[in-house]
């Protein structure tokens, strides 16, 4: 396996080579082949988004509001020299900042909102999502927390801003609807639907214009009715995942169903057709538990992380929350299991599910995991040595390590082993239960 | 079945929702009934014509039951949703209950007002910040605990680590050239134990380290308190074999105004020798005047 | 062995011939040590080696590998510096307790105001929420928030926050000792002791001493020769003050000032009391080699 994990603390991006099995914590453990360190900047630099556009190209957002393109060679792995032939073969990628643009965030929106937030800590401008836009693979849109929608442009290995939207700030999440690009139905002049929201800012679905001059509104979703205390609940969602649309039979446009969490851990389920409450509001979490992710385990997702499935039934999803459990729901909110249950000891700050079959952690703990989609076992832990914020998997190959022959020998030494042991303990037993006679005639 | 031979039964006999005492007043545990005690008036089974006020997810309702639907178990009650208006709500309880008996009027007047009470607390107490969440700690993991505790700092032998870093402090020079807590004769040897063959240094500053004590002699008008300090450590300084510093620190206080001719003498006695052996030596002078300056400070912010 | 094993039916006969064959080995001993000691008298290099080769295995020798271990790792200064404030101004830290909080709150505040340097006490006021609180003090430069947690008349907690970002340690407290209660304990001078702390090795451990670090002042007076001392031992903190006197290059004399208790980190979170970095659990004392700091 081979994944880029962004790093807190130094402000760097890591390359971690390993195989299955392999474990830091434990010193007997296979240890990982190779982890190098690449773009070291500072705390203040950290990368928040890291999102790979395509085989050899990265996009890095990173705190201090820079958008970076990235581009990745492989170079082949310098030998240390000390016997060359029972070295894994395998090769390292160098990382190389091709372009950036500056200058992507503003704290001056969130100052406002601060004194009304729950958020105790000074309110700090930051990257939230990062997309490429469907059908039009040189356009990029990245989201702030302060309400920002920047487009950019991606041409001849350059990065440069075309426009800039502004929207209700706080916000948690931009979700970009790419269910049609799956189908190939996207084309470059249809316009692009995204969704947004955050903190005392209810969902929104927009339209944006095929050239991106215009940014419209089009629905608003409603706050759920008041809880039995008669209290009004929070409105604050923390992701949005689409669905594919169904087409409605009247009027114009279609029939967006998408599912939100928020941050109390609230799993909604809403329909644009069929009005603008929630469907269904399930209450996940214990009480005054914070979610913060949720992610699809068991459908096939889209690029920006959407399902591609037209209903919710059957799905399986992972919550992650503000201490450290990653849980595992069906449909209708049971419990199905943990990730890394007992093992993480921090709050999980980056979960991604890969075809199903992977889901790679890193959090707090400054582990990065990859746990098996199904199973829920740890494939993969690694210790990188400071808070994930981001990871990408490259390729899930196995690497070689060229033991075979002396493998192979251990394994038919200890095959005469197992005879002759066999041989010994026959004998034993013989000698035992002679004894044990006579024990019992004396 | 007639309310009587209902009410024989569950008073004489048995009931499931009756909750005895022995201080002779019975409690009633079904969710119908409207004052919680186990009586005639109030038993919800042996009334036919009863009324009562629930709660239902947040709302009140004013529940009733008559004679007339006594046969169907299923629409026995009829409910009336309340207003979430207290004045309209009490409001509502008469106009349902107008030619209904005093006695179940009142008590359900008294339970309304009973249910929006316990709703205002609940909110304001949802309102209110959680400071902190409480986790119960089972005895056996407290014991647990507290055994790993007691293991962990017989293990740790916390003094000896001291020693040893101090130690360490000492001889790696973290406390400078002119180091103010150890005695010159240690610090001579310690210094020995570093660097041998820089005697005449040793000297200097063996000089140097008079001269600062003499100095801090001289201050010692100033500050009645100060100087009682300096003294206490200038006793622990020149005799490291005094044992009561060690021992009996709660006589400290006696023994300092018993011992305080002795120390006198002595002290006396130094401050001639030093007089005479470094007087010239007038830098060290500032050092000091600044050690005046930020004690006072400091414990004014301490305290 | 036992006397069982002698296989002799008579059980006086059996006693009597275990007793000689014990004596036997006794003696046996007491001559194997008794020329030993003789050997390394005259050879005190074997008994260097001896000792050396006969190290008892304890539970901190065993302890389960940790790859944080001692280890220096990148981007931790960084991580650290976050501690400290910019230009190195001495640390102001505002003391209060919980809500509602009791006696023994009070005697343990009075008796941290003499122990941390720049200390505000406030009495805690109803109604005041975390984040309110948080920017008073950041109105007011405090660099520092510390909270005593007090419950069913003990002191059962501490919690520090950093300001003006976190992060959030919380610690339970244990087996406190009042200064008074410490036989032939001394009272301490208005000098800033110095700090020593020990055994703080893991990331998290590191982490944990640099909060220490942070809240003391960087300047001790050494002419006070009072010492604060915070031991780690598997995962026990705990916190002497002493004064100390070299009495020979080899030797130190202590003389405790006291109080003395014991930290147990239970959490430490992100910013002010937001996200886990990590969180003490039930199931993380299954194993008994296994610490965390």
């Amino acid at each position: 396996m081979r994944f880029l994990v962004a790093c807190d603390d130094g402000g760097s991006i890591k390359e971690v080579i390993c195989n299955r099995q392999t474990n830091t914590s434990v010193q007997t453990a296979l240890q990982p082949f190779h982890v190098g360190t690449h773009l070291a900047e500072s705390l203040d630099h950290r990368v928040e988004i890291m999102k790979s556009i395509s085989e050899d190209r990265l996009l890095v957002a990173r705190a201090n509001g820079s958008v970076q393109l990235i581009k990745r060679s492989q170079l082949p792995r310098d030998s240390d020299g000390k016997n060359p032939d029972m070295e894994p073969v395998f090769t390292v990628s160098d990382l190389e900042v091709i372009s950036s643009i500056q200058g992507l965030l503003d704290d001056e929106p969130l100052l406002n909102t601060h004194k009304q937030s729950k958020r105790r800590s000074k309110a700090r401008d930051g990257f939230i999502s990062l997309h490429v836009v469907p059908g039009k693979p040189d356009r990029v849109l990245c989201a702030s927390r302060s309400g920002l929608i920047h487009v950019l442009a991606l041409e001849n290995d350059s990065i440069h801003r075309m426009l800039t939207h502004t929207v209700k700030a706080p916000l948690e999440f931009v979700q970009i609807y790419d269910n049609n690009a799956v189908e190939g139905k996207a084309k470059p002049q249809t316009s692009i639907t995204i969704g947004f929201g955050g903190e005392e800012n209810l969902v929104k679905l927009a339209k944006l214009s095929s050239d991106f001059e215009n940014l419209d509104v089009f629905w608003q979703a409603k706050n759920v009715s008041n809880d039995r205390l008669d209290l009004k609940v929070p409105i604050w969602p923390m992701e949005l995942i689409f669905l594919n649309s169904l087409p409605s039979a009247e009027e114009e446009g279609e029939n967006y169903q998408f599912l939100t969490i928020s941050h109390l851990g609230h799993f909604r389920r809403y329909q644009t057709a069929r009005g603008r409450k929630p469907m269904s509001s399930l209450p996940l979490l214990p009480k005054n538990e914070i979610a913060s992710q949720i992610k699809i385990i068991n459908r096939s997702l889209t690029s920006s992380g959407n399902v591609i499935a037209a209903n919710f039934e059957e799905l399986k999803f992972l919550v992650t929350d503000s201490k450290k459990n990653i849980i595992l729901f069906d449909t209708s909110g049971n419990v199905i299991g943990k990730y890394g249950n007992g093992d993480i000891t921090g709050f999980a700050s980056f979960v991604d599910v890969i075809e199903q079959r992977f889901v790679l952690q890193g959090g707090f703990d400054r582990y990065a995991r990859i746990f098996d989609a199904e199973s829920r076992n740890v494939l993969c832990k690694c210790y990188v040595g400071a808070k994930v914020s981001s990871i990408v998997l490259l390729d899930d190959k196995e690497i070689d390590i060229p033991q075979l022959e002396t493998k192979t020998k251990k394994r038919k030494t200890r095959n005469t082993d197992d005879a002759a042991d066999a041989e010994e303990d026959e004998e034993l037993w013989n000698s035992l239960e002679k004894s044990s006679k006579k024990n019992k005639v004396d | 079945m007639s309310d009587e031979v209902i009410w024989q039964t569950i008073n004489q006999h048995f009931c499931a929702y009756k909750l005895k005492t022995d201080k002779g007043q019975n409690f009633c545990r079904n969710e119908y009934n409207v004052t919680g005690l186990c009586n005639r008036q109030s038993c919800p089974l042996a009334n036919a014509k009863y009324a009562t006020v629930k709660n239902v997810d947040g709302r009140l309702y004013l529940y009733m039951k008559t004679a007339e639907r006594a046969h169907t178990p299923a629409k026995m009650w009829e409910r009336i949703r309340l207003s979430k208006n207290y004045a309209n709500a009490l409001k509502q309880v008469d106009d349902h209950l107008l030619y209904w008996n005093k006695f179940l009027i009142h008590k359900c007047k008294q339970r309304l007002t009973r249910l929006t009470q316990v709703a205002v607390t609940e909110r304001r107490m949802e309102l209110r910040e959680e400071e902190r969440h409480y986790v119960g700690v089972a005895p056996k993991v407290k014991r647990r605990e507290e055994n790993r505790e007691r293991k962990a700092l017989a293990a740790a032998k916390i003094e000896k680590a001291i020693e040893k870093e101090l130690l360490e402090r000492l001889k790696s020079g973290a406390y400078g050239d002119k180091p103010l807590n150890v005695d010159e004769k240690i610090w001579k040897k310690v210094l020995g134990h570093v660097e041998d063959d820089q005697e005449d240094e040793d000297l200097e500053e063996e000089e140097d380290e008079e001269s600062d004590a003499e100095i801090e002699y001289v201050e010692d008008d100033g500050d009645d308190e100060e100087l009682m300090d300096v003294e206490d450590l200038e006793r622990w300084l020149d005799d490291p074999n005094a044992s009561h510093d060690e021992d009996s620190g709660d006589d400290d206080s006696e023994e300092d105004s018993s011992d305080d001719s002795d120390e006198d003498d002595d002290t006396k006695d130094q401050k001639r020798k030093r007089k005479t052996t470094a007087a010239r030596k007038k830098r060290p002078r500032v050092e000091i005047e600044y050690e005046e300056e930020t004690n006072p400070v400091q414990r004014e912010l301490a305290h | 062995m036992a006397p069982e094993e002698l296989r002799i039916g008579n059980k006086l006969k059996r006693q009597e011939l275990f007793a000689q064959l014990k004596d036997q080995k006794n003696k046996e001993r007491h001559q194997m040590r008794q020329t030993r000691a003789k050997e390394e008298r005259e050879n005190p290099e074997l008994k260097e080696k001896r000792l050396k080769e006969n190290v008892t295995n304890t539970i901190d020798s065993l302890r389960v590998y940790d790859e944080t271990y001692n280890g220096a790792v990148e981007g931790e200064e960084a991580d650290f510096a976050r501690f400290f404030n910019s230009g190195g101004e001495p640390p102001k830290i505002l003391l209060t307790t919980n809500v509602n909080a009791k006696k023994k709150a009070y005697e343990f505040a009075n008796v941290l105001i003499e122990i941390l340097p720049n200390v505000t006490f406030v009495k805690r006021k109803f109604g005041y929420k975390l984040k309110e609180i948080v920017e008073f003090c950041n109105n007011r430069n405090y660099t520092d928030l510390v909270i005593i947690n007090e419950d069913k008349k003990k002191v059962t907690g501490l919690t520090f926050i950093h300001l003006p970002e976190g992060p959030t340690f919380y610690f339970k407290i244990s087996s406190y000792v009042e200064v008074q209660k410490i036989v032939g304990h001394g009272r301490p001078t208005s000098h800033i002791p110095e700090l020593i702390l020990n055994n703080f090795n893991t990331r998290l451990g590191k982490t944990v001493g640099k909060l220490f670090q942070s809240i003391f002042p960087q300047n001790p007076d050494f002419e006070g020769r009072q010492v604060i001392t915070l031991h780690n031992q598997r995962d026990y903190i705990f916190f002497r003050r002493h004064r100390y006197v070299f009495r020979n290059e080899e030797k130190v004399g202590l003389q405790e000032l006291g109080p003395q208790f014991t930290l147990k980190l239970q959490r430490l979170q992100h910013g002010i009391k937001e996200e886990t970095e990590w969180e003490h659990s039930a199931d993380m004392d299954k194993e008994k080699k296994k610490f965390y700091l």
